[in-house]
């Protein structure tokens, strides 16, 4: 770990009170018809706190805000109202907490594709102060925890999508952070891959570092996380660790929905994604907006033909 | 002091990207001996006449005009250069990790800056040799420590209008008025073609306002005729005083750049 012992008291990450809104910019045609567009609020005063040797699961629909829940505790977002704190440290105002973060963004587009992925782990760890001897050996040693070395020397936009996640998470452990946030990190591995990911995260979190990370996976969260949060309507509930696995449920239709669904719940052509213990009502609704339902399936794969 | 090997890593990845698209930089050198020909031809319509506006130049004008762009060149890189580099993150999609890393975005941008000023040297390198190989530009005259005085003060002045430059393109993401009105109205004012006396008697006056003209005069006194520290030192203190102002301004307006853009949630936005 990379922290004086002195500020790991508290949990390596907290959130206290975080509110979070996002006031789109007016058009030139909303200027001219004096309007405003419409704010969103994320958060309206939430409260996390991730200790060390933690796994904490995000879950919640699209658009719920896990991945701005991540931005916030990164220290590339700044909350409205309210404090992060990183190792007790504002990461958005110290470097030397934000060097005490893994971050591993969901966009692919956060490397460089015309070097290769070893010259990108060598400069991105030099942006985390690494330098000479010790860059080149994180670099060895992270590409080796995250299954990567075979294309270290490969044009990053040569690499394969699911290896492009490794080479992701291989920037984010090479200064060996306290904090690790990971934004949907499995979303393009196969199950294999997936598993073996999971076994380097659970040695990270064994080896003292706090993890943070999203995912639409019930089972994932499941298997990995100790703890579980679901995001829903701007507020963290805790999900108990029993009913982790039926968080979510697909139900198929048939026709095209075009009323918002309720709360809690996502939408997409053909499926509707609903917490288990609102299947009733998940149902109700498809009926009432005359959709033929096809079909109910958990994470798990296990089908219930209509 | 990782912070300078942090920007001398930064300026090692900004060469490989640049030298990984090969047939751009052939074009550049090309571009630069064809630019150096053009104004070469053109010169040959220039009468020197001792009358002419060019004559406390030296009378010639393809010497007057190539030192003008060779030295633009630096004092457009330090204005733009903090812009260009941010703003090619914004758009590769990388500029929100480096943010979450523990490198300052101000240290990052000036591990751009330090490639683009090498790469800068090597054109201005190549124009001047073309304009001495092939169309007769003289350097013999030129003083030189003075000249590196002038350069090193005007990449000053030049490098705080530069970073506020860089917090509105931050925020605005394109249209940056500060680019518009220093390279622009620079350009035409600040005489990098033609003399400044040779504007008309109302617009002149406005020619000071900008530090490109005092930095090209006092450059090509001691380029091109040899003058010392002594002669140019009132071009000196105005450009010691430009960037006595303009770098804590620049400063300032970082700050409430990247506080604003955290804000708004619009640091990888493009």
């Amino acid at each position: 770990m990379t922290t004086a012992d002195s500020v790991r008291a508290g949990p390596c990450l907290s959130l206290q009170g975080v509110a979070k809104h996002f006031a789109p910019r007016r058009s030139l045609l909303e200027i001219a018809h004096f309007r405003s567009p419409e704010r969103l609020d994320v958060f309206a005063g939430v409260d996390l706190q991730v200790e060390a040797g933690a796994i904490v699961c995000l879950m919640g629909p699209n658009g719920s805000g896990k991945t701005t829940l991540l931005r916030l505790a990164a220290g590339v977002l700044l909350p409205d109202a309210g404090k992060v704190r990183v190792l007790g440290r504002n990461p958005a105002a110290s470097a030397p907490a934000r060097c005490s973060i893994g971050f591993l963004s969901s966009s692919e587009r956060s490397f460089y594709w015309r070097l290769t992925a070893g010259r990108n782990l060598r400069f991105w760890g030099s942006l985390q102060g690494l330098h000479g001897s010790r860059l080149e050996r994180a670099v060895e040693e992270a590409a080796a925890l995250a299954e990567c070395r075979e294309v270290l020397d490969r044009r990053f936009e040569n690499v394969s999508t699911g290896m492009r996640q490794r080479v992701g998470l291989a920037r984010a452990v090479l200064h060996d952070p306290d904090v690790l946030l990971l934004d949907e990190p499995t979303r393009s591995m196969d199950a294999k891959a997936a598993e073996s990911f999971y076994t380097v995260i659970r040695r990270l979190a064994e080896g003292g570092a706090a993890v943070l990370m999203s995912t639409h996976s019930p089972s994932e969260a499941a298997r990995l996380g100790r703890r579980t949060v679901r995001i829903e309507d701007g507020t963290l509930l805790e999900v108990e660790p029993g009913r982790i696995g039926a968080v979510e449920l697909t139900i198929d239709f048939e026709g095209v929905a075009e009323a918002p669904p309720p709360a809690g719940m996502s939408l997409f052509p053909g499926k509707l994604l609903c917490p288990a213990d609102r299947l009733a009502a998940a149902l109700g609704w498809l009926e009432d907006a005359g959709l033929r339902i096809l079909g109910v399936s958990n994470s798990e794969g296990a089908d219930d033909r209509a | 002091m990782t912070g300078p090997r942090t920007a001398l890593a930064v300026a090692g990845k900004e060469m490989r990207l640049a030298l990984s698209y090969r047939l751009s930089f052939a074009m550049g050198v090309v571009g630069s001996f064809l630019g150096a020909a053009m104004f070469y031809f053109l010169a040959r319509l220039v009468d020197p006449g001792a009358s002419s506006p060019l004559a406390r130049y030296g009378g010639d004008y393809f010497s007057f005009v190539i030192i003008g762009i060779a030295f633009q060149s630096y004092l457009g890189l330090s204005m733009d250069t903090m812009a260009s580099s941010l703003r090619r993150e914004q758009l590769l999609g990388t500029l929100e990790s480096v943010a979450a890393t523990g490198t300052p975005l101000p240290v990052f941008a000036a591990g751009g800056a330090m490639w683009q000023f090498v790469f800068a040297s090597y054109r201005v390198v190549v124009y001047l040799l073309f304009g001495w190989l092939f169309f007769g530009l003289s350097l013999s005259s030129a003083n030189l420590p003075a000249a590196l005085l002038v350069l090193v003060l005007s990449v000053a002045a030049f490098a705080g209008v530069g970073v506020v430059s860089g917090s509105f393109i931050l925020v605005f993401k394109q249209g940056d008025p500060v680019r518009w009105l220093y390279g622009g109205a620079a350009t035409l004012l600040g005489g990098v073609y033609f003399p400044v006396q040779m504007l008309p008697d109302w617009l002149r006056p406005l020619s000071v306002v900008f530090p490109i003209t005092h930095a090209l005069e006092a450059m090509r006194k001691t380029v091109l005729l040899g003058a010392g520290v002594g002669e140019v030192s009132v071009r000196l203190l105005v450009l010691a005083g430009f960037a006595a102002v303009s770098i804590p301004a620049g400063a300032l307006a970082f700050g409430w750049a990247l506080r604003r853009i955290r804000l708004d949630g619009t640091l990888g936005s493009h």
